[in-house]
């Protein structure tokens, strides 16, 4: 049996089919050759493949630490102006600036308004008085 | 010894070798899909805490900006009332001086305005008067005595003549009463603040 075997190539008729005839060359390949080949394949395919997953783990790594990196930075950032408590008191400064502002502004602004009025009187005013008053000078 | 060429034992190491192989590349293919799926649950988890600590720190920046801003425009309002301030008490100084200063000319010019006679003092609408002496002028009317009685003239009822109007500073649009009413709203103004 075994010598029968070593003597003959080893086939796959579907193989055969579809090169067409019996000169394909892996078709005529002898058992332990085609067991090699076969091994062959199947470590460079299984190197392949790990190679591959690897690579998609290292890229995955590297932005798992840079996200691990960032959310450090922005605690240690947040922590530095005390996080929360921090915003909560600027939102209540700036609802108490708001409320500061808005009654300065209602206050300057008929102010201004005011003051721009009687200023324009007062200097058609003033040449119309000192000219009057240098006429009861002389 | 052993003939490698042919032997079926040759045959049978390729044969485990290539089972081997394949064992060996699903379990480690197993293991590394396995650590890759606990991977990208571990990312995606970081991922998500940083948008949110990310998206805090946004928060809290945009109201250290927003109350920056506030605070600047606040000094900016309270520049503007302390320009206001200023410019409020320079000019009820500039005004209160020159109405204090325009009355003092005023009185002195119906005071010495008062006595003097007009030969004749033509009036629109009305009688000439003869000899018409200044007996009083105040801030809206003036007081004559002339050869036919006493007569009082109103600038409401446009009786005096427009030069006496404009030497005496009299009627509602008088210079002095314009000073005085701003020295009145200043102090208003001032008063509301």
């Amino acid at each position: 049996m075994a010598r029968k075997l070593r003597s003959r190539p080893f086939k796959i008729k579907s193989l055969q089919v579809a090169a067409g005839g019996d000169h394909f060359p892996l078709i005529h390949m002898k058992p332990h050759v085609f067991l090699c080949c076969l091994a062959l394949c199947l470590t460079s395919l299984s190197c392949e493949r790990r190679a591959e997953l690897k690579r998609e783990i290292a890229a995955l790594t590297a932005s798992f630490k840079q996200d691990e990196a960032l959310t450090r930075q922005y605690e240690k950032d947040i922590a530095a102006v005390e996080g929360k408590e921090f915003l909560n008191r600027s939102l209540q400064q700036a609802e108490i600036k708001q409320d500061q502002l808005r009654t300065l502004e209602f206050i300057n602004a008929p102010r201004e308004r005011k003051l721009s009025a009687i200023e324009a009187e007062f200097a058609t005013l003033k040449p119309a008085a000192e000219a009057f008053k240098a006429a009861h000078h002389k | 010894m052993l003939d490698f060429r042919f032997s079926s034992l040759l045959k049978a190491v390729l044969l485990l070798a290539c089972l081997l192989a394949a064992f060996e590349y699903l379990s480690k293919a197993d293991k590394l899909n396995e650590e890759l799926a606990e991977l990208k649950a571990r990312a995606e988890t970081a991922r998500e805490t940083a948008d949110l600590r990310r998206k805090e720190w946004t928060e809290i920046n945009e109201a250290k900006a927003k109350l920056e801003q506030m605070t600047t425009h606040m000094e900016n309002l309270i520049r503007q009332r302390d320009i206001l301030d200023t410019q409020e008490r320079r000019l009820t100084g500039e005004i209160k001086y020159l109405a204090e200063s325009m009355t003092a000319v005023v009185v002195k010019a119906r005071t010495a305005a008062t006595g003097t006679v007009i030969p004749e003092l033509l009036l629109e609408g009305r009688t000439t008067l003869h000899n018409a002496k200044i007996f009083k002028i105040n801030e809206d009317s003036i007081s004559f005595l002339h050869e036919d009685g006493v007569a009082n003239l109103h600038v409401k009822a446009e009786e005096i003549p427009i030069e006496f109007i404009k030497k005496y500073d009299l009627g509602s649009d008088s210079i002095i009463r314009r000073l005085k009413h701003l020295v009145s709203e200043m102090r208003k103004s001032s008063l509301e603040k």
